[in-house]
Protein backbone atom coordinates (compact mmCIF):
# COMPACT_ATOMS: atom_id res chain seq x y z
CA UNK A 1 0.00 0.00 0.00
CA UNK A 2 1.35 2.87 -0.93
CA UNK A 3 -1.62 5.62 -0.21
CA UNK A 4 -3.12 5.48 3.58
CA UNK A 5 -6.82 4.76 2.49
CA UNK A 6 -8.94 5.75 6.03
CA UNK A 7 -11.69 4.45 5.48
CA UNK A 8 -12.76 3.14 1.94
CA UNK A 9 -10.84 3.37 -1.29
CA UNK A 10 -9.83 6.39 -3.37
CA UNK A 11 -13.30 6.68 -5.57
CA UNK A 12 -12.08 5.11 -9.16
CA UNK A 13 -10.48 2.23 -6.33
CA UNK A 14 -13.48 1.41 -5.33
CA UNK A 15 -15.16 1.81 -8.47
CA UNK A 16 -13.17 -1.07 -10.04
CA UNK A 17 -13.14 -3.34 -7.42
CA UNK A 18 -17.17 -2.83 -7.65
CA UNK A 19 -17.19 -3.71 -11.32
CA UNK A 20 -14.86 -6.49 -10.83
CA UNK A 21 -17.37 -7.85 -8.35
CA UNK A 22 -20.18 -7.97 -10.90
CA UNK A 23 -18.28 -9.59 -13.03
CA UNK A 24 -17.10 -12.72 -10.73
CA UNK A 25 -20.77 -12.62 -9.41
CA UNK A 26 -22.38 -12.88 -12.79
CA UNK A 27 -19.32 -15.11 -14.18
CA UNK A 28 -20.84 -17.67 -11.39
CA UNK A 29 -24.21 -17.12 -11.60
CA UNK A 30 -23.59 -18.07 -15.80
CA UNK A 31 -21.87 -21.35 -15.00
CA UNK A 32 -24.25 -22.39 -12.00
CA UNK A 33 -27.38 -21.47 -14.14
CA UNK A 34 -26.10 -23.11 -17.14
CA UNK A 35 -26.11 -26.35 -15.83
CA UNK A 36 -29.70 -26.05 -14.52
CA UNK A 37 -30.84 -25.26 -18.32
CA UNK A 38 -28.41 -28.54 -19.99
CA UNK A 39 -29.33 -30.34 -17.64
CA UNK A 40 -32.95 -29.19 -18.40
CA UNK A 41 -32.26 -29.51 -21.93
CA UNK A 42 -31.26 -33.29 -21.53
CA UNK A 43 -34.21 -33.98 -19.78
CA UNK A 44 -36.68 -32.14 -22.10
CA UNK A 45 -34.78 -34.02 -25.39
CA UNK A 46 -35.22 -37.57 -23.28
CA UNK A 47 -38.96 -37.04 -23.01
CA UNK A 48 -39.21 -35.97 -26.38
CA UNK A 49 -37.53 -38.83 -28.00
CA UNK A 50 -38.86 -41.36 -25.83
CA UNK A 51 -42.59 -40.67 -25.02
CA UNK A 52 -43.92 -41.54 -27.70
CA UNK A 53 -42.61 -44.88 -27.81
CA UNK A 54 -45.61 -45.25 -24.97
CA UNK A 55 -48.14 -44.41 -27.74
CA UNK A 56 -46.73 -45.96 -30.51
CA UNK A 57 -45.89 -49.38 -28.61
CA UNK A 58 -49.23 -51.15 -26.91
CA UNK A 59 -48.59 -51.23 -23.19
CA UNK A 60 -48.84 -55.06 -23.31
CA UNK A 61 -46.01 -55.07 -25.83
CA UNK A 62 -43.92 -52.73 -23.84
CA UNK A 63 -44.47 -55.31 -20.50
CA UNK A 64 -44.13 -57.87 -22.41
CA UNK A 65 -41.25 -60.56 -22.57
CA UNK A 66 -40.34 -60.57 -26.10
CA UNK A 67 -37.52 -57.73 -27.94
CA UNK A 68 -37.04 -58.73 -31.57
CA UNK A 69 -37.37 -55.27 -32.79
CA UNK A 70 -37.60 -56.52 -36.19
CA UNK A 71 -40.69 -58.00 -35.68
CA UNK A 72 -41.95 -54.71 -33.76
CA UNK A 73 -41.96 -56.92 -30.47
CA UNK A 74 -40.47 -54.24 -27.76
CA UNK A 75 -41.10 -56.02 -24.62
CA UNK A 76 -38.87 -53.97 -21.98
CA UNK A 77 -38.86 -56.72 -19.56
CA UNK A 78 -35.83 -58.89 -20.76
CA UNK A 79 -34.16 -55.83 -20.43
CA UNK A 80 -35.02 -54.72 -17.01
CA UNK A 81 -34.47 -58.08 -15.53
CA UNK A 82 -31.08 -58.28 -17.33
CA UNK A 83 -30.47 -54.77 -15.93
CA UNK A 84 -31.90 -55.53 -12.59
CA UNK A 85 -29.88 -59.11 -12.60
CA UNK A 86 -26.83 -57.88 -13.25
CA UNK A 87 -26.60 -54.98 -10.82
CA UNK A 88 -27.98 -56.99 -8.31
CA UNK A 89 -25.05 -59.68 -8.70
CA UNK A 90 -23.00 -56.61 -8.94
CA UNK A 91 -23.91 -55.53 -5.10
CA UNK A 92 -24.06 -59.16 -3.79
CA UNK A 93 -20.78 -59.47 -4.91
CA UNK A 94 -18.86 -55.56 -3.84
CA UNK A 95 -21.02 -54.70 -0.92
CA UNK A 96 -19.59 -57.22 1.81
CA UNK A 97 -16.11 -56.75 0.01
CA UNK A 98 -15.94 -53.34 -0.21
CA UNK A 99 -17.40 -53.09 3.43
CA UNK A 100 -15.12 -55.85 4.16
CA UNK A 101 -12.35 -54.13 2.67
CA UNK A 102 -12.75 -50.36 4.10
CA UNK A 103 -13.10 -52.00 7.47
CA UNK A 104 -9.30 -53.42 7.23
CA UNK A 105 -8.05 -50.29 5.64
CA UNK A 106 -9.81 -48.23 8.19
CA UNK A 107 -9.97 -50.07 11.35
CA UNK A 108 -7.26 -53.37 11.23
CA UNK A 109 -4.38 -52.86 8.83
CA UNK A 110 -1.33 -51.33 10.24
CA UNK A 111 -0.42 -47.70 8.89
CA UNK A 112 1.99 -48.60 6.38
CA UNK A 113 -0.60 -51.05 4.58
CA UNK A 114 -3.39 -48.27 4.95
CA UNK A 115 -0.91 -46.20 3.19
CA UNK A 116 0.45 -49.02 0.20
CA UNK A 117 -3.45 -50.02 0.03
CA UNK A 118 -4.92 -46.74 -0.51
CA UNK A 119 -3.46 -45.64 -3.64
CA UNK A 120 -4.12 -49.19 -5.02
CA UNK A 121 -7.37 -49.03 -4.73
CA UNK A 122 -7.89 -45.07 -6.29
CA UNK A 123 -6.28 -46.66 -9.01
CA UNK A 124 -8.34 -49.46 -9.74
CA UNK A 125 -10.99 -46.68 -9.64
CA UNK A 126 -9.07 -45.23 -12.66
CA UNK A 127 -8.81 -48.21 -15.20
CA UNK A 128 -11.10 -47.42 -18.30
CA UNK A 129 -14.17 -49.72 -17.89
CA UNK A 130 -13.57 -51.11 -21.49
CA UNK A 131 -10.68 -52.30 -20.30
CA UNK A 132 -12.20 -54.44 -17.33
CA UNK A 133 -14.64 -55.33 -20.16
CA UNK A 134 -11.39 -56.94 -22.17
CA UNK A 135 -10.28 -58.63 -18.76
CA UNK A 136 -13.87 -59.93 -18.64
CA UNK A 137 -14.03 -61.31 -22.48
CA UNK A 138 -10.67 -62.45 -22.67
CA UNK A 139 -9.95 -64.12 -19.13
CA UNK A 140 -13.36 -63.87 -16.88
CA UNK A 141 -15.14 -65.32 -19.31
CA UNK A 142 -13.09 -68.59 -20.34
CA UNK A 143 -13.03 -69.42 -16.18
CA UNK A 144 -16.64 -69.31 -15.94
CA UNK A 145 -17.71 -71.27 -18.85
CA UNK A 146 -14.85 -73.98 -17.95
CA UNK A 147 -16.54 -74.01 -14.41
CA UNK A 148 -19.46 -75.13 -16.11
CA UNK A 149 -21.60 -72.47 -17.14
CA UNK A 150 -23.00 -72.84 -21.22
CA UNK A 151 -21.78 -70.08 -22.53
CA UNK A 152 -19.34 -67.62 -20.38
CA UNK A 153 -20.88 -64.70 -21.26
CA UNK A 154 -23.44 -64.38 -18.47
CA UNK A 155 -24.78 -61.90 -15.94
CA UNK A 156 -22.58 -63.40 -13.15
CA UNK A 157 -19.25 -62.20 -15.37
CA UNK A 158 -21.29 -58.76 -15.38
CA UNK A 159 -21.39 -59.00 -12.24
CA UNK A 160 -18.10 -59.48 -11.49
CA UNK A 161 -17.00 -56.81 -13.91
CA UNK A 162 -19.58 -54.56 -12.16
CA UNK A 163 -18.61 -55.23 -9.19
CA UNK A 164 -14.97 -55.11 -9.38
CA UNK A 165 -15.97 -51.53 -11.18
CA UNK A 166 -17.84 -49.95 -8.32
CA UNK A 167 -15.17 -51.53 -5.28
CA UNK A 168 -13.22 -48.45 -5.20
CA UNK A 169 -16.15 -46.21 -5.03
CA UNK A 170 -17.75 -48.25 -2.10
CA UNK A 171 -14.16 -48.84 -0.26
CA UNK A 172 -13.08 -45.39 -0.40
CA UNK A 173 -16.30 -43.69 0.63
CA UNK A 174 -16.78 -46.19 3.36
CA UNK A 175 -13.06 -45.99 4.61
CA UNK A 176 -13.89 -41.94 4.41
CA UNK A 177 -17.10 -42.47 6.96
CA UNK A 178 -15.61 -45.14 9.18
CA UNK A 179 -12.58 -42.65 9.92
CA UNK A 180 -14.88 -39.81 10.86
CA UNK A 181 -16.81 -41.87 13.63
CA UNK A 182 -14.84 -40.37 16.62
CA UNK A 183 -11.81 -41.99 18.72
CA UNK A 184 -14.43 -41.83 21.81
CA UNK A 185 -16.97 -44.40 20.41
CA UNK A 186 -14.05 -46.80 20.34
CA UNK A 187 -12.39 -46.19 23.29
CA UNK A 188 -15.93 -46.29 25.14
CA UNK A 189 -16.99 -50.01 24.07
CA UNK A 190 -13.61 -50.85 24.34
CA UNK A 191 -13.19 -49.55 27.81
CA UNK A 192 -16.12 -52.12 28.64
CA UNK A 193 -14.61 -54.86 27.33
CA UNK A 194 -15.48 -55.69 24.01
CA UNK A 195 -13.21 -57.24 21.42
CA UNK A 196 -12.02 -55.16 18.34
CA UNK A 197 -14.28 -56.98 16.33
CA UNK A 198 -17.28 -56.47 18.56
CA UNK A 199 -15.99 -52.89 18.72
CA UNK A 200 -16.29 -52.13 15.23
CA UNK A 201 -19.33 -54.13 14.03
CA UNK A 202 -21.85 -53.04 17.20
CA UNK A 203 -20.09 -49.53 17.25
CA UNK A 204 -18.08 -47.93 14.57
CA UNK A 205 -20.04 -49.38 11.49
CA UNK A 206 -23.28 -48.48 12.91
CA UNK A 207 -21.99 -44.85 13.84
CA UNK A 208 -20.59 -44.68 9.96
CA UNK A 209 -24.07 -46.40 8.81
CA UNK A 210 -25.22 -43.07 6.65
CA UNK A 211 -21.93 -43.14 5.01
CA UNK A 212 -21.67 -46.66 4.34
CA UNK A 213 -25.42 -45.86 2.75
CA UNK A 214 -24.09 -43.31 0.63
CA UNK A 215 -21.27 -45.24 -0.74
CA UNK A 216 -23.14 -48.52 -1.50
CA UNK A 217 -25.38 -46.03 -3.79
CA UNK A 218 -22.89 -44.30 -5.65
CA UNK A 219 -21.43 -47.68 -6.18
CA UNK A 220 -25.18 -48.99 -7.63
CA UNK A 221 -25.23 -45.93 -9.93
CA UNK A 222 -22.13 -46.35 -11.24
CA UNK A 223 -22.52 -49.92 -11.68
CA UNK A 224 -26.27 -49.65 -12.71
CA UNK A 225 -25.03 -46.76 -15.81
CA UNK A 226 -22.06 -48.92 -16.79
CA UNK A 227 -22.47 -50.05 -20.49
CA UNK A 228 -19.67 -51.08 -22.50
CA UNK A 229 -18.09 -53.33 -19.80
CA UNK A 230 -21.41 -54.87 -19.35
CA UNK A 231 -22.37 -54.91 -22.78
CA UNK A 232 -18.91 -56.95 -23.94
CA UNK A 233 -19.56 -59.74 -21.15
CA UNK A 234 -23.02 -60.35 -20.64
CA UNK A 235 -24.25 -62.37 -24.03
CA UNK A 236 -26.56 -59.60 -25.05
CA UNK A 237 -29.31 -62.28 -25.25
CA UNK A 238 -32.14 -60.62 -24.45
CA UNK A 239 -34.29 -62.96 -23.02
CA UNK A 240 -35.91 -63.57 -19.41
CA UNK A 241 -33.93 -66.20 -17.90
CA UNK A 242 -35.96 -68.75 -15.43
CA UNK A 243 -36.08 -67.92 -11.71
CA UNK A 244 -33.40 -70.15 -9.44
CA UNK A 245 -30.00 -69.25 -8.76
CA UNK A 246 -28.68 -70.25 -12.68
CA UNK A 247 -30.32 -67.56 -13.89
CA UNK A 248 -27.33 -65.82 -13.21
CA UNK A 249 -25.21 -68.41 -15.31
CA UNK A 250 -27.22 -67.42 -18.74
CA UNK A 251 -26.46 -64.43 -21.11
CA UNK A 252 -28.66 -61.57 -20.55
CA UNK A 253 -29.27 -58.01 -22.01
CA UNK A 254 -28.99 -54.94 -20.01
CA UNK A 255 -31.18 -51.85 -20.91
CA UNK A 256 -27.83 -49.79 -21.08
CA UNK A 257 -26.30 -52.37 -23.58
CA UNK A 258 -29.69 -52.27 -25.91
CA UNK A 259 -29.02 -48.36 -26.54
CA UNK A 260 -25.27 -48.83 -27.45
CA UNK A 261 -25.84 -51.56 -29.25
CA UNK A 262 -29.03 -50.76 -31.45
CA UNK A 263 -28.53 -46.84 -31.66
CA UNK A 264 -26.11 -46.91 -34.33
CA UNK A 265 -28.76 -48.72 -36.62
CA UNK A 266 -31.97 -47.46 -36.19
CA UNK A 267 -34.03 -45.01 -38.32
CA UNK A 268 -34.50 -41.61 -37.27
CA UNK A 269 -37.83 -41.15 -35.65
CA UNK A 270 -38.90 -45.33 -35.97
CA UNK A 271 -41.09 -46.18 -33.24
CA UNK A 272 -37.52 -49.11 -32.62
CA UNK A 273 -35.87 -45.60 -31.88
CA UNK A 274 -38.32 -44.39 -29.79
CA UNK A 275 -38.43 -47.03 -27.89
CA UNK A 276 -34.56 -46.96 -27.25
CA UNK A 277 -35.08 -43.00 -25.86
CA UNK A 278 -37.69 -44.99 -23.44
CA UNK A 279 -35.06 -47.52 -21.87
CA UNK A 280 -33.15 -43.90 -21.31
CA UNK A 281 -36.19 -42.69 -19.43
CA UNK A 282 -36.72 -45.77 -17.23
CA UNK A 283 -33.17 -45.88 -16.69
CA UNK A 284 -33.21 -41.89 -15.22
CA UNK A 285 -36.16 -42.74 -13.23
CA UNK A 286 -34.14 -45.71 -11.49
CA UNK A 287 -30.91 -43.80 -11.45
CA UNK A 288 -33.33 -40.65 -9.72
CA UNK A 289 -35.28 -43.24 -7.29
CA UNK A 290 -31.90 -44.44 -5.86
CA UNK A 291 -30.23 -41.01 -5.87
CA UNK A 292 -33.23 -39.67 -3.80
CA UNK A 293 -33.67 -43.01 -1.56
CA UNK A 294 -30.75 -42.55 -0.95
CA UNK A 295 -30.56 -38.82 0.16
CA UNK A 296 -33.91 -40.01 2.28
CA UNK A 297 -32.19 -42.18 3.94
CA UNK A 298 -28.80 -40.07 4.71
CA UNK A 299 -31.03 -36.94 5.52
CA UNK A 300 -33.31 -38.63 7.98
CA UNK A 301 -29.57 -39.44 9.90
CA UNK A 302 -27.93 -36.20 9.42
CA UNK A 303 -30.87 -34.16 11.07
CA UNK A 304 -30.87 -36.79 14.31
CA UNK A 305 -27.08 -36.23 14.83
CA UNK A 306 -27.79 -32.11 14.19
CA UNK A 307 -30.74 -32.16 16.80
CA UNK A 308 -28.68 -34.08 18.87
CA UNK A 309 -25.89 -31.11 18.87
CA UNK A 310 -27.09 -28.40 21.16
CA UNK B 1 -9.58 -52.55 54.39
CA UNK B 2 -7.51 -54.34 51.45
CA UNK B 3 -6.13 -53.45 48.98
CA UNK B 4 -7.98 -54.14 45.05
CA UNK B 5 -5.46 -52.81 43.71
CA UNK B 6 -1.17 -52.15 44.57
CA UNK B 7 1.29 -50.81 42.53
CA UNK B 8 5.11 -52.00 42.75
CA UNK B 9 7.77 -50.33 40.95
CA UNK B 10 5.74 -49.25 37.85
CA UNK B 11 6.95 -47.47 35.18
CA UNK B 12 5.41 -47.07 31.98
CA UNK B 13 6.82 -45.85 28.41
CA UNK B 14 5.77 -44.09 25.10
CA UNK B 15 8.85 -45.34 23.06
CA UNK B 16 11.92 -44.33 24.55
CA UNK B 17 10.18 -41.56 26.53
CA UNK B 18 9.02 -43.11 29.93
CA UNK B 19 6.06 -41.45 31.10
CA UNK B 20 6.11 -42.67 34.70
CA UNK B 21 8.61 -43.60 36.93
CA UNK B 22 8.56 -46.46 39.72
CA UNK B 23 5.31 -45.63 41.14
CA UNK B 24 4.36 -47.93 44.04
CA UNK B 25 1.00 -47.64 45.63
CA UNK B 26 -2.14 -49.34 46.91
CA UNK B 27 -5.73 -48.55 45.86
CA UNK B 28 -7.86 -49.72 48.69
CA UNK B 29 -11.15 -51.42 47.39
CA UNK B 30 -14.14 -49.37 47.89
CA UNK B 31 -12.76 -45.85 48.46
CA UNK B 32 -12.50 -43.31 46.24
CA UNK B 33 -9.18 -42.52 45.11
CA UNK B 34 -7.94 -39.15 43.30
CA UNK B 35 -5.43 -38.81 41.38
CA UNK B 36 -4.16 -34.75 41.08
CA UNK B 37 -1.77 -33.15 39.34
CA UNK B 38 -0.50 -30.26 36.47
CA UNK B 39 -1.60 -31.45 33.19
CA UNK B 40 1.21 -33.82 31.42
CA UNK B 41 1.82 -34.93 34.77
CA UNK B 42 1.14 -38.87 33.81
CA UNK B 43 -1.80 -39.51 36.21
CA UNK B 44 -3.73 -39.89 33.21
CA UNK B 45 -1.31 -42.44 31.73
CA UNK B 46 -1.44 -44.01 34.68
CA UNK B 47 -4.79 -44.59 35.12
CA UNK B 48 -5.30 -45.64 31.49
CA UNK B 49 -2.37 -48.23 32.36
CA UNK B 50 -4.20 -49.65 34.97
CA UNK B 51 -7.48 -51.03 32.18
CA UNK B 52 -4.82 -51.50 29.54
CA UNK B 53 -6.34 -48.44 27.39
CA UNK B 54 -2.93 -47.29 26.08
CA UNK B 55 -1.82 -50.64 24.58
CA UNK B 56 -3.02 -49.69 21.32
CA UNK B 57 -0.32 -46.87 21.24
CA UNK B 58 2.48 -47.72 19.24
CA UNK B 59 5.78 -48.51 21.68
CA UNK B 60 3.44 -48.09 25.02
CA UNK B 61 4.84 -50.77 27.45
CA UNK B 62 4.93 -50.86 31.38
CA UNK B 63 7.51 -52.18 33.55
CA UNK B 64 6.95 -53.32 36.83
CA UNK B 65 3.68 -54.31 38.60
CA UNK B 66 0.18 -53.27 38.78
CA UNK B 67 -1.51 -56.22 40.73
CA UNK B 68 -5.26 -56.38 40.49
CA UNK B 69 -6.49 -58.56 43.50
CA UNK B 70 -2.70 -59.94 43.14
CA UNK B 71 -2.64 -61.04 39.40
CA UNK B 72 -0.40 -58.80 37.64
CA UNK B 73 -2.09 -56.65 34.85
CA UNK B 74 0.38 -56.85 32.71
CA UNK B 75 1.00 -60.99 32.67
CA UNK B 76 1.32 -62.39 29.29
CA UNK B 77 -1.54 -64.66 30.27
CA UNK B 78 -4.09 -61.30 30.86
CA UNK B 79 -6.81 -61.20 28.52
CA UNK B 80 -7.05 -57.86 27.75
CA UNK B 81 -10.99 -57.86 27.51
CA UNK B 82 -11.53 -59.69 30.39
CA UNK B 83 -9.38 -56.99 32.23
CA UNK B 84 -11.70 -54.28 31.00
CA UNK B 85 -14.47 -56.05 31.79
CA UNK B 86 -13.28 -56.06 35.73
CA UNK B 87 -12.10 -52.76 35.48
CA UNK B 88 -14.16 -50.14 33.50
CA UNK B 89 -13.79 -46.69 32.42
CA UNK B 90 -15.35 -43.12 32.18
CA UNK B 91 -14.21 -41.20 29.81
CA UNK B 92 -13.21 -37.17 30.09
CA UNK B 93 -15.81 -36.24 26.97
CA UNK B 94 -19.37 -38.11 27.86
CA UNK B 95 -18.94 -40.49 24.87
CA UNK B 96 -22.34 -42.37 24.55
CA UNK B 97 -22.67 -44.08 21.40
CA UNK B 98 -25.13 -42.99 18.96
CA UNK B 99 -27.64 -45.29 19.51
CA UNK B 100 -31.07 -45.59 21.89
CA UNK B 101 -30.54 -44.80 25.58
CA UNK B 102 -31.17 -48.66 26.28
CA UNK B 103 -28.72 -50.24 23.94
CA UNK B 104 -25.72 -47.71 25.34
CA UNK B 105 -26.50 -49.47 28.88
CA UNK B 106 -27.61 -52.97 27.18
CA UNK B 107 -23.89 -52.83 25.27
CA UNK B 108 -21.69 -54.11 27.99
CA UNK B 109 -24.53 -57.41 28.36
CA UNK B 110 -24.60 -58.04 24.83
CA UNK B 111 -20.94 -58.05 24.32
CA UNK B 112 -20.46 -60.30 27.27
CA UNK B 113 -23.32 -63.13 25.81
CA UNK B 114 -26.72 -62.99 25.37
CA UNK B 115 -29.13 -61.61 28.27
CA UNK B 116 -32.36 -62.98 28.30
CA UNK B 117 -34.65 -59.87 27.50
CA UNK B 118 -36.47 -60.12 30.79
CA UNK B 119 -32.63 -60.41 32.72
CA UNK B 120 -31.91 -57.84 30.44
CA UNK B 121 -34.64 -54.74 30.86
CA UNK B 122 -33.49 -55.57 34.45
CA UNK B 123 -30.51 -54.96 34.08
CA UNK B 124 -30.93 -51.91 32.35
CA UNK B 125 -33.10 -50.43 34.56
CA UNK B 126 -30.92 -51.17 37.31
CA UNK B 127 -27.71 -49.56 35.99
CA UNK B 128 -29.40 -46.37 35.24
CA UNK B 129 -31.09 -46.15 38.61
CA UNK B 130 -27.45 -47.33 40.13
CA UNK B 131 -26.63 -44.15 38.08
CA UNK B 132 -29.02 -42.29 39.26
CA UNK B 133 -30.70 -41.22 35.97
CA UNK B 134 -33.52 -43.48 35.89
CA UNK B 135 -36.09 -41.04 36.87
CA UNK B 136 -34.63 -38.86 33.94
CA UNK B 137 -34.67 -41.32 31.18
CA UNK B 138 -37.37 -43.78 32.03
CA UNK B 139 -39.58 -42.42 29.26
CA UNK B 140 -37.10 -41.74 26.99
CA UNK B 141 -35.23 -45.53 26.57
CA UNK B 142 -35.97 -45.68 23.00
CA UNK B 143 -34.74 -41.86 22.19
CA UNK B 144 -30.94 -41.58 21.11
CA UNK B 145 -28.72 -41.35 24.04
CA UNK B 146 -27.24 -37.62 22.06
CA UNK B 147 -29.89 -36.06 23.16
CA UNK B 148 -29.67 -35.93 26.75
CA UNK B 149 -27.49 -33.43 28.36
CA UNK B 150 -24.23 -33.54 28.91
CA UNK B 151 -24.39 -34.56 32.92
CA UNK B 152 -27.24 -37.07 31.34
CA UNK B 153 -24.85 -38.41 28.95
CA UNK B 154 -21.73 -39.06 31.50
CA UNK B 155 -24.12 -40.61 33.92
CA UNK B 156 -25.17 -42.67 30.91
CA UNK B 157 -21.70 -43.53 30.79
CA UNK B 158 -21.26 -44.49 34.02
CA UNK B 159 -24.61 -46.96 33.73
CA UNK B 160 -22.80 -48.15 30.65
CA UNK B 161 -20.02 -48.99 32.80
CA UNK B 162 -21.14 -50.44 35.85
CA UNK B 163 -24.08 -52.62 33.54
CA UNK B 164 -21.16 -55.39 33.47
CA UNK B 165 -21.21 -55.15 36.86
CA UNK B 166 -17.24 -54.31 37.08
CA UNK B 167 -15.06 -54.46 40.12
CA UNK B 168 -12.88 -51.09 39.72
CA UNK B 169 -14.34 -48.16 37.91
CA UNK B 170 -11.77 -45.66 36.38
CA UNK B 171 -12.56 -41.79 35.62
CA UNK B 172 -10.56 -39.73 33.87
CA UNK B 173 -11.83 -36.42 34.51
CA UNK B 174 -15.33 -37.20 34.43
CA UNK B 175 -16.45 -33.50 35.08
CA UNK B 176 -14.59 -30.88 32.85
CA UNK B 177 -16.96 -31.00 30.37
CA UNK B 178 -19.88 -30.62 32.99
CA UNK B 179 -21.03 -27.56 34.69
CA UNK B 180 -21.33 -27.19 38.49
CA UNK B 181 -24.77 -28.75 38.99
CA UNK B 182 -23.88 -31.55 36.84
CA UNK B 183 -20.63 -32.15 38.52
CA UNK B 184 -22.17 -32.34 41.92
CA UNK B 185 -24.25 -34.82 41.00
CA UNK B 186 -21.90 -37.28 39.47
CA UNK B 187 -19.47 -36.68 42.93
CA UNK B 188 -22.97 -37.48 44.92
CA UNK B 189 -23.52 -40.36 42.34
CA UNK B 190 -19.56 -41.35 42.64
CA UNK B 191 -19.65 -41.36 46.64
CA UNK B 192 -22.82 -43.71 46.75
CA UNK B 193 -21.06 -46.05 43.95
CA UNK B 194 -18.04 -46.42 46.40
CA UNK B 195 -20.33 -48.93 47.68
CA UNK B 196 -20.20 -51.26 45.52
CA UNK B 197 -17.04 -50.35 43.85
CA UNK B 198 -13.55 -49.54 43.79
CA UNK B 199 -13.28 -46.13 42.03
CA UNK B 200 -10.02 -44.22 41.00
CA UNK B 201 -10.64 -40.60 39.49
CA UNK B 202 -8.46 -38.36 37.81
CA UNK B 203 -9.49 -34.50 38.42
CA UNK B 204 -7.52 -31.03 37.61
CA UNK B 205 -9.77 -29.98 40.19
CA UNK B 206 -8.37 -30.14 43.43
CA UNK B 207 -11.60 -29.25 45.51
CA UNK B 208 -13.26 -32.39 43.84
CA UNK B 209 -10.25 -34.80 45.04
CA UNK B 210 -10.59 -32.74 48.57
CA UNK B 211 -14.22 -33.34 48.23
CA UNK B 212 -15.32 -36.24 47.11
CA UNK B 213 -12.19 -39.13 47.57
CA UNK B 214 -10.96 -40.74 50.61
CA UNK B 215 -6.91 -41.09 49.19
CA UNK B 216 -5.48 -38.58 46.81
CA UNK B 217 -2.29 -39.24 45.03
CA UNK B 218 -0.38 -36.68 43.60
CA UNK B 219 1.46 -36.47 40.46
CA UNK B 220 4.13 -34.27 39.29
CA UNK B 221 6.03 -35.33 36.17
CA UNK B 222 6.00 -38.43 36.04
CA UNK B 223 6.67 -39.33 39.43
CA UNK B 224 4.16 -40.09 42.33
CA UNK B 225 4.96 -37.27 44.67
CA UNK B 226 2.82 -38.18 47.73
CA UNK B 227 -0.11 -40.53 48.28
CA UNK B 228 -2.31 -40.27 51.58
CA UNK B 229 -6.04 -40.24 52.83
CA UNK B 230 -7.35 -37.19 51.17
CA UNK B 231 -7.55 -35.42 54.72
CA UNK B 232 -4.19 -35.93 55.82
CA UNK B 233 -2.71 -35.06 52.07
CA UNK B 234 -4.54 -31.79 51.70
CA UNK B 235 -4.34 -30.97 55.62
CA UNK B 236 -1.20 -31.46 56.21
CA UNK B 237 1.14 -32.16 52.72
CA UNK B 238 4.37 -34.15 53.94
CA UNK B 239 6.06 -33.08 50.94
CA UNK B 240 6.75 -29.15 50.30
CA UNK B 241 6.21 -29.83 46.57
CA UNK B 242 2.32 -30.61 47.29
CA UNK B 243 1.70 -28.09 49.30
CA UNK B 244 2.84 -25.42 47.28
CA UNK B 245 0.66 -26.82 44.61
CA UNK B 246 -2.50 -27.64 46.45
CA UNK B 247 -2.40 -24.19 47.67
CA UNK B 248 -2.24 -23.26 44.38
CA UNK B 249 1.77 -21.45 43.95
CA UNK B 250 2.70 -24.02 41.62
CA UNK B 251 0.54 -26.05 38.59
Amino acid sequence: MEQTAPFIGSRPAAEQRHWGEWIIEKLIQVAGLSTIVIIGLIFFFLLREGLPAFFEVPLRTLLGGRWYPIENLFGLWPLLVGSLLVTAGAILIAVPLGLITAIYMGEIAPRWQREILKPLIEMLAGIPSIVLGFLGWVVLAPLIQQAGASTGLTAFTGSIILAYMSLPTIISSSEDALSAVPTEYRDGALAIGATQWQTIWRVVVPAARSGIVIAIMLGIGRAIGETMAVLMVTGNAANVPALGLGMFFQPVRTMTATIAAEMGEVANGSVHYHTLFAIGILLFVITFAINSLAGRLVGTQGKRRRSSQL
Amino acid sequence: MSNKIEVRNFSFFYGSFQALHDLNLDIQANQITALIGPSGCGKSTFLRSLNRMNDAIPGAHAKGEALLDGKNIYAPDVDVAELRQRIGMVFQRPNPFPQSVYDNVAFGPRVLGKPKKGDLDQLVTESLQNAALWEEVKDRLRDSALELNPGQQQRLCIARAIAIKPEVILMDEPCSALDPVATLSVEDLMRRLAETYTIVIVTHNMQQAARASHYTGFFWLGKLVEFNRTNELFGRPKDPLTESYISGRRG
